[in-house]
């Protein structure tokens, strides 16, 4: 025996599921795919080992010690361009924490980003389970309905069934 | 004759295995019978003295040591009886459908696995889904061999839908009865079911075994003034397990709508009830909680006089396996005036011998029934009376026996089945 054709408009809606679902995989392959990335500070470790070498290296060299003529010639030469120096050391720290701070801001934004990441795929991949919740209780109403009708039909045929059995006994009956 | 009886046995909480009980008794004294079970312990008190006992894993190894002239398989819609399937095929014998319809257990056996419940529990695992199809697949494989053509549909319709109507539609019993060398029922609508779905089966009714339990009357006066009810009061009580297909709402109703009119009615149910919050639930919407008693389970000695409290018994099925009831025999023996949904496989009851109310409209037809019957203690007598003379001539034992004997030696005489191409999953001979 042959399988009993499906409902045309049953067939339909299976063609329009199937195209559904695989632009659905499509999309959360694609979001599972970019959501794995690097964070910067993960891929160029080197960049921190810097920032803590710049960390080291902003202030100005101390005022040179010692003592006779070469220490206070080296003094006085220290002096005569210590303005400078200091406009330069102050230069440098403001630029250190100017980077240290956008590097901060930079990791935390970066965390954030997988993070979202992380959620966008766990919430892609919810969104089939709710709608296959709500699509069974979508269903179970639909069936709820149905039943209904069949439990109708099915105690009139078993009230039939009955009487029909009366009667062919009342017919067979002797006499 | 050396037979195999394989059944769940007491303390199973299965009638069947209370009716396997009553069978034992009456073959044991002419047959060499072994027992075949699945279950942790077996009430061996309840089984003919000196019974072998066997695990039901031991049944095809045996028979190889020893053949057994005949193999019954006592076959219902429950999941005591997973085990069958899984020798019923390999020593084919006697199949005592007790349930026309299988479908709710073998569903459950293969939707209730592991493997299913766990990607239930997840339907998002990939790993889970590819867990679960062996067992979908078996089911899947074995509706379409039942029902060919539908197979596939029914599976998606049980799967993606809710409702009660489908497993009865579609009961389930070819690969069973196609296994089997002959085939025995309790009622003679269920054995035209199956010679209608599988012509050429060699089919068998075989009458289920009821006695009347004697009841002493002081203690029905006892018991009914335990539960706070005097001898003016008419009760109707409803006895079994108290399942959604017992309609016990429908007959809360029609006490309901009753006692409107004669206040003396009260409802009294006794069996076990799988979900007593809802039933609390509706005793209270439909406002007879005060005229209730609810008794639960009582022990089977204490059971004849629990039916012999009710003055009126309602015995409502919808939708039906198509079994005939063991509760309902123990009430028609101890002569209770009983209403019941005139269902086909229930023609054989005496036109006298109970009331038939009319499934297109039990509440009404049943409250008019419990109105007529209290106000008339002669008719409820009579009712009585013929209920208790039918299951004397028609369950009596030694009919029971007789029936038996020759269902078994029609078995006997029988060969076993031609193989067939059922799905991969059933076990060969």
């Amino acid at each position: 025996m042959s399988p009993d054709p499906e409902h045309q408009a049953l067939e339909g809606l299976r063609a329009r599921l199937a195209e559904e679902e695989a632009a659905y995989a499509e999309v959360l392959a694609a979001i599972d795919r970019l959501s794995a990335f690097t964070l910067p500070a993960e891929a160029a470790p080197q960049i921190r080992e810097r920032l803590l070498r710049l960390n080291e290296l902003w202030p100005a060299p101390e005022r040179p010690a010692g003592g006779g003529l070469g220490g206070a010639l080296r003094r006085r030469a220290w002096d005569a361009v210590a303005p400078a120096l200091d406009r330069q050391t102050a230069f440098n720290a403001a630029l250190v924490q100017l980077l240290n701070a956008y590097l901060t801001q930079a990791d935390d934004l970066h965390r954030h980003l997988r993070d979202l990441a992380g959620a966008l795929v766990r919430y892609a991949q919810r969104v089939q389970p709710v709608v296959d919740a709500r699509d069974r209780v979508a269903t179970a109403l639909a069936t709820t309905r149905s039943e209904l009708l069949l439990e109708a039909f099915d105690r009139r045929l078993e009230s039939m069934g009955r009487r029909l059995s009366a009667l062919a006994a009342a017919r067979d009956a002797p006499g | 004759m050396r037979l195999a009886f394989v059944s769940p046995l007491p303390p199973a909480p299965t009638g069947i295995a209370d009716y396997a009980a009553d069978v034992l008794a009456l073959l044991s004294p002419r047959h060499e019978i072994e027992l075949f079970h699945a279950q942790e312990t077996v009430d061996k008190a309840r089984l003919p003295a000196g019974a072998a006992v066997h695990p039901a894993s031991e049944l095809v190894a045996r028979h190889r040591q020893r053949p057994y002239e005949l193999a019954v398989y006592q076959m219902g819609n429950g999941r005591a009886h997973d085990f069958l399937y899984e020798v019923l095929s390999r020593v084919p014998g006697l199949l005592v459908l007790h349930d026309l319809v299988l479908h709710h257990a073998r569903a459950a056996h293969f939707l209730e696995s592991e493997a299913v419940r766990a990607w239930r529990d997840e339907p998002s695992s990939a790993a889970l889904r590819e867990a679960a199809r062996a067992p979908l697949d078996a089911w899947r494989a074995e509706l379409e061999y039942a029902y060919p053509g539908r197979g596939e549909r029914i599976f998606e319709a049980h799967l993606g839908t809710v409702g009660d109507l489908l497993p009865y539609a579609y009961p389930l019993f070819r690969v069973p009865v196609e296994a089997s060398r002959a085939v025995a029922v309790h009622n003679a609508f269920s054995a035209g079911a199956v010679r209608s779905e599988l012509p050429g089966t060699e089919v068998m009714c075989v009458p289920m075994p009821a006695t009347a339990t004697p009841v002493d009357p002081t203690a029905v006066r006892a018991l009914r003034a335990r539960l706070g009810w005097g001898s003016d009061v008419v009760v109707v009580g409803v006895f079994g397990l108290l399942t959604r297909e017992k309609q016990v709402e429908t007959v809360a109703r029609a006490v309901a709508r009753a006692a409107t009119r004669d206040a003396r009615l009260r409802l009294l149910l006794v069996g076990p009830v799988p979900d007593p919050g809802r039933l609390e639930a509706d005793l209270d919407r439909i406002g007879v909680r005060s005229l209730t008693v609810a008794a639960g389970r009582v022990p089977l000695c204490d059971l004849a006089t629990h039916i012999e409290a009710a003055d009126v018994v309602a015995h409502l099925r919808y939708p039906t396996a198509r079994e005939t009831s063991a509760a309902l025999l123990r009430v028609l023996a101890q002569g209770r005036a009983t209403v019941v949904s005139d269902l086909e496989h229930q023609a054989e009851l005496p036109q006298d011998a109970v009331v038939r109310v009319d499934v297109r409209d039990e509440g009404g037809e049943l409250t008019r029934a419990i109105l007529r019957l209290a106000g008339d203690p002669g008719a409820r007598a009579r009712l009585g009376a013929a209920a208790s003379a039918h299951v004397r001539q028609s369950h009596a034992p030694a009919r029971v026996r007789d029936a038996w004997e020759d269902a078994l030696e029609r078995a006997r005489r029988l060969p076993d089945p031609p193989p067939r191409e059922w799905p991969a999953h059933w076990p060969r001979p």
